[in-house]
């Protein structure tokens, strides 16, 4: 199969089985992930729903876009499959999900932060956030560590999270869903 | 000392740092692909302002939104302002306005404010 079919077949799947409202595959830059925010706003304001939802929509998703921004690249000669992002609408909550091609050798690191979040309530997110930032230094590419316990934080909801096979040896495809109640309690 | 304006973008918020009225202020958006880049000339305004003839400056806070690694940026800020306000030579007032329905936003100020030694007041409007 080639990347492209691969691609194709992942979107037609979760385009046929979800509400997607955005559905985007390949690369990733701060001109696109502008123009998704942009569009993903549009879309949010058509549905009337309240702002802070929309704020904390806004949130999750520059978070996890620019998360793919930064790590998407991958020492293979042919990028095997390319990032996606998908916004989808379901009856309680809106969902974000992302997909991006990992370093075997991340998986474990990656997994781990995440279960870590998942795991606390939001006092203790909120004390971590507080400890994690102090200590942060931003990165080579420019992040500061902090993208999946504010993704936690602002969602109010566990992170979903995958890790599927593709054709190649070192990169695997990685998942992540956050969600946002349309009504916040 | 000469005033710092940098112009709102899309993904960057508008800073305004002025010596004459002592205001320095930010507002709008900051989710720029590279904040160090972004908030370095910010940065580097402070150290100068911690060697200026000294006065009393007030931080005006008015973001809607800013990304994590911006949240870091904006640590390092007020860490900056609260060495010159402990420095003796010039006070430093933070005023961080919020819209009152935003609680995550009243809960980062509130955040930062228990991390800093400055006198610092939250405004909800």
């Amino acid at each position: 199969m080639t990347a492209m079919e691969s691609t194709l077949q992942q979107i037609h799947a979760i385009m046929n089985q979800e509400n997607a409202v955005l559905v985007y595959s390949g690369e990733f830059n701060q001109d696109i992930v502008k123009s998704m925010l942009s569009y993903a706003e549009g879309k949010l304001d058509a549905t009337g729903v309240d702002d802070l939802v929309k704020k904390k929509m806004f949130n999750v998703m520059v978070e996890m876009l620019q998360n793919i921004t930064k790590h998407q690249f991958t020492t293979d000669e042919e990028q095997v499959v390319q990032p996606c992002f998908v916004l989808i609408e379901e009856d309680d909550y809106f969902c974000v999900v992302t997909g991006n091609p990992i370093h075997v050798d991340k998986i474990d690191i990656v997994s781990e932060r995440i279960n870590t979040v998942n795991g606390m309530n939001a006092d203790q997110l909120k004390e971590y956030y507080k400890q994690a930032r102090l200590n942060s230094r931003i990165s080579d590419v420019g992040g500061a560590g902090l993208g999946f316990i504010d993704m936690a934080r602002k969602s109010e909801n566990r992170l979903d999270f995958g890790v599927y096979d593709i054709d190649s040896a070192d990169y695997k495809y990685f998942s992540l869903k956050a969600r946002i109640n349309k009504v916040l309690a | 000392m000469e005033k710092l304006f940098i112009a709102k973008t899309e993904d960057t918020p508008e800073v305004d740092f002025n010596p004459e009225t002592a205001e320095l202020k930010m507002s709008g958006r900051s989710l720029p692909e590279d904040v160090t880049t972004f908030y370095a000339p910010v940065l580097a305004w402070l150290d100068e302002l911690e060697e200026g003839p000294g006065g009393a400056y007030k931080f005006i806070v008015n973001l809607e939104y800013f990304n994590t690694a911006s949240s870091k940026l904006i640590l390092d800020i007020l860490m900056r302002l609260e060495d010159i306000h402990s420095g003796g030579s010039s006070s430093i007032e933070v005023v961080w306005n919020y819209d009152k329905r935003d609680t995550d936003m009243e809960e980062a100020a509130e955040e930062y404010s228990e991390l800093v030694e400055v006198p610092f007041t939250i405004v909800g409007i």
